[in-house]
């Protein structure tokens, strides 16, 4: 916290940055020559029910989907996860942790009403409020005196957010938060209708009671069987968005997902069954949108182990493992390799790499057998380890081949064992394992969502590991207020954790999505993965 | 027979309360809690999730909270959808359910003992292979086989039915009450079939036969009654077993019934929305049971209560 004042000190040399254009229109960009259906309808299936649509308890992917269409923030992503104005017309950082948001003067509500900064104060008061319980407190911790807000230390209005007037918003944060604009598009932090909160409490979310100041407003919901929003016509953008009404199927069983969309009753799905992404492809090849997304599949490695705590065996686990042949032949959606914890696209560090990675096969195995051999493991005393994952198909089928590499290449022996996937979680967070599967996908696009998993102490760090050196050059690359330093520091700070191998990274996550040919406006360059509807058209077909 | 059905409701109460008790403690034994995902919460904000939903008390009183909310009719709120309280998801999902459960059911019964007793007269003949080569099937393959292949016959290659945003009405239903009744026919016939062989060839129907009563007559009016006690006797556990049946067949169909919310509710550690539903389990198990031991009385005239 002294640091952060100092720095605030500081503020006036520092080069104050300006970002966003007034009155960017943001919806759908139909190209010229292309003639639109005159039904513009899209049924989306979204994989599971919604938990919420209470914007200070929505967390899933799902949930996060229809939000982002029936709320906007002060900023908002496109459908390439290009940061743009939403709410806010322009923004200015004033101080490294000041930022001054204008907010536009034709925002409204669905209902007519007009939109004020106080509505925003008002609704991340009452998210980070403990009596709200929200579980996506984290947004809210980068915020001034956020966390002892959420602990309940200090009252609400401690909060880093301040109305100066109708249209002016002052967000203050706790470290200099260079993402912020990132993290403001996400629908955990949109506005709140107060009036509609106050007059229905809890069930202010129900349709015909939820007054929203998205693209959308929400018409119809059937819990586990549809939910309909129709356009806004109060949206300050809604002459750029085409499409009327959109229905989010919550079909949860893959299978029945893509008969479902092979019937014909659903335009776009984010999933495939296991195994089925070729064959569509080979059959379905202009309906095939994957997308590869900020995600990490990984294997966590327990550093309190007795025998991982050895440096040398997590790094002779890591060499053996054939990404490409992992990557083409046991997943083959178009995952790309990963040797680091940052993948391609993230924004605040770079890709980081091993210096084995580009060895022949053979001479890896070399290296790690002498590794192996150095740690008191070999032919006449072979390691054996354990692990760990969810029962899911797609996880035994990576699991058989990582074991049966480390088998064949190092001679060592893995029991599987699967757990049903909340008793799994529970023995992840625990630390009772060798080695588990798991994956992270970031909730905004800056590194330090995937430093969460090195840091010491940090909720997600399942592997138990601590290195205070990388700590410290995260810390100070968070306090860093220039773009291109603080890269370098947190691109350093990755490095040394990885060479540490506290995780294994396999491969970046791809979503193997599948969207009709006659549905414009999606793209394959969204790292963020969330598609807006109001972005999207119907072709005439 | 009132005093009866009066002293078996009394009974169930306890009985309901041991299977409400038992759910309870076996929920809160299961390692995984309702807020643990991917992403691990802050210690601060599970204190705050736990203190919301009384997790953070001890056992026995969150079990009281409990307790008191049921006898005020409120299964309480669901620890998933936040927005929901059992109460309204179970009475949403409840009458799709219903609906498919209790029309399969009487279809069910109708075809089953129809075909028991075509099987049972002409025994080994054609007809009785085919009767007893469905039983067979039914009861062999099972749902979640045969409903992806009569989706793809039926919605995918011959679109002849909708398939997707479910709506209650009769084409919508038509494929998960086939498979159903399907799969209790298959049992019925049998059992039927079996238990019309039995009584044909009891005394008092060879009796009837040398009086020279017709065939009709000794089916309809002497066999056929007796030979539906053991089909009585199944329909409680079948009535329950179609309920379990949902599970699958809701997911398969993408209907949003109570088997669907049991799964998820049972995934994602919904603790009140799977005491909920076991409640109503328990009180449909109770009351087919009574209702098979009413239709006893009024089948068997040496029964008495």
């Amino acid at each position: 916290m002294k640091q952060v004042k100092s720095l605030s000190v500081l503020a006036a040399s520092v080069a104050l940055a300006l970002a966003g254009a007034s009155g960017v229109a943001t919806a759908a960009k139909v190209p010229a020559g292309v003639q639109l259906d005159a039904k513009q309808e899209l049924i989306r299936n979204n994989g599971s029910e919604v938990e919420s649509l209470d914007i200070s308890q929505v967390e899933s992917y799902p949930a996060i989907s229809v939000t982002s269409d029936l709320y906007e923030g002060l900023t908002r992503r496109d459908n390439n996860s290009k940061i743009l104005p939403g709410v806010a017309e322009s923004w200015k950082q004033t101080s490294p942790t000041t930022w001054v948001f204008h907010l536009r003067k034709d925002a409204k509500w669905s209902n007519g009403d007009a939109l004020t900064a106080q509505d925003f104060v008002f609704s991340w008061q009452r998210t980070a409020d403990p009596k709200t319980a929200t579980k996506y407190g984290i947004f809210f911790e980068f915020l001034k005196n956020g966390k002892d807000v959420l602990a309940g230390k200090k009252p609400v209005s401690a909060l880093g957010v301040k109305a100066v007037d109708a249209h002016t918003l002052e967000v203050t944060t706790d470290v200099p938060t260079a993402f912020l604009p990132d993290l403001l598009t996400n629908p955990q932090m949109a506005p709140l209708h107060k009036a509609s909160y106050e007059k229905f409490g809890k069930d202010y979310t129900k349709p015909g009671k939820l007054v929203s100041n998205g693209a959308y407003t929400l018409s119809d919901w059937v819990v586990n069987n549809r939910l309909v929003l129709v356009k806004n016509a109060n949206y300050w953008d809604a002459k750029d968005t085409k499409i009327t009404k959109v229905t989010y199927l919550p079909v949860e069983d893959e299978a029945t997902e893509l008969k479902i969309y092979r019937a014909g009753e659903a335009d776009t799905i984010d999933r495939l069954p296991a195994g089925t992404f070729q064959q569509m492809k080979a059959q379905l090849p202009k309906e095939m949108k994957p997308n590869k997304i900020l995600g990490l599949y990984y294997y966590g490695l327990n550093c309190n182990d007795p025998v991982l705590k050895d440096k040398r065996v997590r790094q002779a686990l890591s060499m053996v493992i054939d990404r490409d042949v992992l990557v083409n032949k046991v997943m083959g959606n178009g995952e790309a390799q990963a040797y680091s914890l940052i993948v391609a696209g993230t924004a605040g560090a770079s890709v980081t790499g091993y210096d084995w990675q580009k060895l022949p096969m053979a001479k890896r195995v070399e290296e790690a057998k002498k590794l192996l051999a150095a740690a008191g493991y070999g032919p006449n005393k072979p390691l054996h380890l354990k692990f760990s994952y969810n029962t899911s198909e797609v996880h035994k089928k990576v699991g058989l081949f990582v074991i049966s590499e480390w088998k064949t290449k190092l001679g060592i022996v893995t029991g599987m064992e699967n757990q049903e996937f909340k008793v799994f979680l529970k023995t992840r967070h625990d630390g009772n394992y060798q080695v588990a599967r798991n994956g992270w996908s970031v909730d905004y696009n800056d590194a330090n969502s995937f430093l969460d998993l090195v840091r010491c102490g940090s909720d997600q760090n399942d592997s138990k590991y601590c290195n205070k050196a990388v700590d410290a050059e995260i810390a100070k690359g968070n306090l860093t207020v220039d773009a291109a330093k603080r890269k370098a520091l947190l691109t350093s700070a990755t490095k040394l954790a990885m060479e540490d191998y506290p995780i294994i990274p396999l491969f970046q996550y791809v979503q193997p999505r599948m969207t009709k040919t006659w549905v414009g406006g999606w793209t394959t360059t969204n790292p963020m993965d969330i598609y807006k509807t109001q972005e999207l058209y119907i072709v005439k077909h | 027979m009132l005093s009866y059905i009066f002293r078996r409701l009394c009974g169930a109460v306890p009985t309901i309360l041991v299977v409400v008790t038992v759910c309870f403690t076996m929920l809160q034994l299961t390692p995984g809690g309702p807020f643990d995902s991917e992403r691990k919460v802050s210690p601060e904000v599970l204190a705050n999730l736990q203190a919301k939903y009384h997790l953070n008390e001890p056992i026995y009183k969150q079990y009281g909270y409990y307790l008191n909310n049921l006898l005020h009719g409120d299964l309480g709120a669901s620890f998933r959808y936040a927005d929901w309280s059992v109460n309204s998801l179970v009475g949403n999902a409840l009458p799709i359910s219903l609906t498919i459960g209790c029309t399969s059911m009487v279809l069910a019964l109708f075809f089953g003992v129809l075909l028991g007793i075509v099987a049972a007269l002409k025994q080994n003949s054609l007809v009785d292979y085919f009767v007893m080569f469905l039983s067979n099937f039914g009861s062999a393959v099972p749902s979640f086989v045969i409903g992806p292949v009569l989706v793809l016959v039926f919605c995918l290659w011959t679109p002849l039915l909708p398939f997707g945003e479910f709506r209650l009405t009769p084409a919508y239903i038509l494929l998960p009450v086939a498979l159903l009744t399907l799969i209790n026919v298959s049992t019925l016939g049998r059992v039927m079939r079996g238990s019309l062989i039995e009584v044909l060839n009891s005394n008092y129907i060879r009796t009837a036969r040398a009086k020279g009563l017709p065939l009709r007559t000794i089916v309809l009016r002497h066999a056929l009654k007796p030979a539906l006690l053991p089909i009585v006797t199944l329909l409680g556990p079948l009535a329950v077993a179609t309920i379990a049946q949902a599970v699958v067949t809701e997911s398969v169909f993408a209907i949003p019934g109570i088997g669907r919310l049991l799964v998820n509710g049972a995934i994602n550690r919904d603790y009140t929305l799977v005491l909920g539903l076991v409640l109503l389990v328990a009180i449909a198990t109770v009351l087919f049971n009574l209702i098979v031991d009413v239709v006893y009385a009024l089948l068997d005239p040496r029964i008495r209560y």
